[in-house]
C-alpha cells in the first residue's frame, strides 16, 4: 500500500473475528462428518448388509487415514482462503485520508481512498446482543466523492473508529485553515 | 498395430495404490499452488503484524503435518 510522503498510518480497521465463526463451524462439522457417518453406518442403527460393512471396514483399514488426511488438507486450505479474504479486507486510517481496500477474489482487489475533507457524515450501527457485547457493528461514511459511501460491515469497535475519524478530520480542518 | 479402446474400463490397469499416488500428488500440487498464492497475498497486502506472522506459521505447520500423515499412510 503506497502512502504519500510524510503520511502516517494511525489505525488499521478490520471486520470483527466473529464473522469467521460460521465458516469455522461449517468446516469443523465437515471435518467430523466422515467420522460420524462411519460410526453411524457401523452401529446397529445403520442396519447395513454384512458384506457392505466388511467392504467399508476393509477400505477404512487400508485407506481410511490417508483419505481423511487428504480431506482435512482440503478443508485446511478452504479455511485459509476464507481467512485471507477476511484479513485482506481492511480500512487504513492515516493522518490524511481513509483507504478502503477490499479483496474481492484472489486476483481482484479494489482500493479506494477518501481524504478527510470529502467526509460529510459518519454513522455507526450496532444491532443485537452479540454486536453490543462484542463491540462490533457497521460504519457508514458518507463522502462527497464519486463513490458516495464507505461501508464497513462488522467493523471492530466502530464507535472508537468514528471518534478517531472525526478527531482526525477536525485536526485536518484546523491545519488547512492555518 | 493392436487396437486399444481407452474407453473400455477393463483395459485400464490402475490399482488402488496408483490412484492413491495420483490423489496424493494432486493434493501436494494444489497445496503448493495455494501456499504460493497465500504467502504472496499475505506479504503484499497483509500490512504485517504479529497476527499474520502467527497465522503463516499455523498454516504451514498444519499443512506439512497433514501432508506428512497422508504420505506416511500412503502404502
Amino acid at each position: 500500500m503506497k502512502l504519500e510522503e510524510g503520511e502516517k498510518i494511525i489505525k488499521i480497521l478490520r471486520r470483527h473475528y466473529v464473522v469467521l465463526i460460521p465458516i469455522f463451524l461449517v468446516l469443523v462439522f465437515m471435518a467430523l462428518a466422515p467420522i460420524i457417518i462411519y460410526l453411524f453406518l457401523n452401529s446397529d442403527f445403520g442396519n447395513l448388509n454384512e458384506n457392505l460393512v466388511s467392504v467399508l471396514n476393509n477400505f477404512i483399514d487400508t485407506w481410511g487415514l490417508f483419505a481423511y488426511s487428504i480431506f482435512l488438507s482440503i478443508l485446511w486450505i478452504i479455511f485459509f482462503i476464507e481467512w485471507t479474504d477476511y484479513h485482506l479486507d481492511l480500512w487504513v486510517i492515516t493522518d490524511r485520508r481513509i483507504i478502503d481496500a477490499e479483496q474481492k477474489g484472489f486476483f481482484h482487489r479494489e482500493v479506494t481512498s477518501f481524504r478527510f475533507e470529502q467526509i460529510q457524515d459518519i454513522t455507526t450501527e450496532t444491532k443485537g446482543i452479540l454486536e453490543t457485547f462484542l463491540k462490533y457493528g457497521d460504519l457508514h461514511i458518507q463522502t462527497a466523492g464519486h463513490l458516495r459511501e464507505i461501508f464497513i460491515k462488522d467493523a471492530d469497535m466502530p464507535e472508537d473508529a468514528k471518534n478517531l475519524i472525526l478527531s482526525l478530520q477536525h485536526k485536518s480542518d484546523v491545519e488547512r485553515t492555518q | 498395430m493392436d487396437y486399444f479402446n481407452i474407453l473400455d474400463i477393463s483395459n485400464w490397469d490402475i490399482s488402488s495404490q496408483r490412484i492413491a499416488d495420483i490423489v496424493f500428488m494432486l493434493t501436494v500440487g494444489m497445496s503448493a499452488i495455494f501456499t504460493i498464492i497465500f504467502y504472496y497475498h499475505w506479504r503484499k497486502y497483509g500490512m504485517g503484524g504479529a497476527r499474520i506472522h502467527t497465522m503463516e506459521i499455523i498454516y504451514i505447520v498444519g499443512l506439512i503435518l497433514l501432508i506428512a500423515i497422508s504420505f506416511i499412510t500412503l502404502k
